[in-house]
């Protein structure tokens, strides 16, 4: 291999060649290194399913087929789930006046029926 | 990603508008009833398609039933506490104790004769249908109390404080 003779010439090159490290590596060097690379896979997959989750949820809800499917779902289960919740306090309401009525006439009727 | 995410939250919002929506409006004549003067005679009219007239002289009754009920309570927490004394007093069953449960043997049968009583005028002054139904429904509300009546223990367990 050819030298370059400036390079040869320049004394930070040749000080950085001749640079030699002596100290010792740190206690448990090798297990920290793989344990960040391990951990650095991992953020990598889980930013991964976020990104597939990412897509589906553009893809999906940019469709105004989906996109009208998903509010006339939601619009039908808030309705439902409303009219169900209203009929059970209503229920309620009339069985607890109900019980209220009698105990207001029946003088042997315990409280709290 | 922007249209998407705003697709997504007006689906909740619409939800949830739907939602309460049906809860109150369908829930609305019954909240109303509660909020009224008189709860559980508002029910009765709801419930057996009284209409102001009928509502109104069945209110009377209401009122005036409930004034002498509460004087024959009166009068049967006078019974039970007089005989407590007695019984405090005596170590047999004597004429007077015996008279003191006969008398409060007859206000609670006159306390049961007067609410009948009540039913069938009640009953009277709504439409015959309903009159029927009202009797029917309120015999099967109080005649298991009737059959299992309580002691002289104490004073009958509604409240006349309340009224």
């Amino acid at each position: 291999m050819k030298i370059n003779p400036e390079e040869n010439q320049d004394p930070l090159a040749r000080s950085l060649r001749e640079w030699c490290v002596s100290a010792p590596l740190p206690l448990r060097f090798q297990e920290k290194v793989w344990r960040r690379v391990a951990d650095a896979a991992r953020e990598d997959k889980a930013a991964g399913w976020w990104t597939v989750l990412q897509n589906w949820f553009q893809l999906t809800f940019s469709r105004p087929a989906i996109a009208v499917a998903y509010a006339l779902l939601l619009l039908f289960l808030g309705s439902g789930a409303g009219y169900w919740q209203a009929r059970q306090k209503s229920a309620l309401i009339e069985q607890t006046l109900g019980t209220r009525y009698v105990q207001s006439v029946d003088p042997y009727l315990k409280t709290g029926m | 990603m922007k249209r998407s995410a705003l697709v997504f939250a007006a689906g909740l919002v619409l939800a949830l508008a739907a939602y309460c929506g049906f809860y109150f409006v369908g829930s609305a004549p019954e909240r109303n009833l509660v909020q009224s003067p008189e709860p559980e005679l508002a029910w009765l009219k709801k419930e057996f398609h009284l209409d102001d007239a009928e509502f109104h002289r069945i209110s009377q009754l209401h009122e005036a039933y409930r004034s002498h009920c509460a004087e024959m309570c009166g009068r049967l927490a006078a019974t039970n506490a007089e005989l407590q004394s007695l019984l405090a007093t005596n170590t047999t069953v004597t004429a007077e104790i015996k008279a003191n449960l006969a008398a409060a043997a007859q206000i609670r049968a006159d306390c049961q004769a007067d609410m009948l009583a009540h039913f069938f005028e009640v009953s009277r002054t709504m439409p015959p249908a309903e009159g029927k139904r009202y009797l029917a429904w309120v015999a099967e509300q109080t005649l298991p109390a009737m059959q299992n009546m309580p002691g002289m223990s104490g004073p009958p367990a509604h409240d006349h404080r309340q009224h």
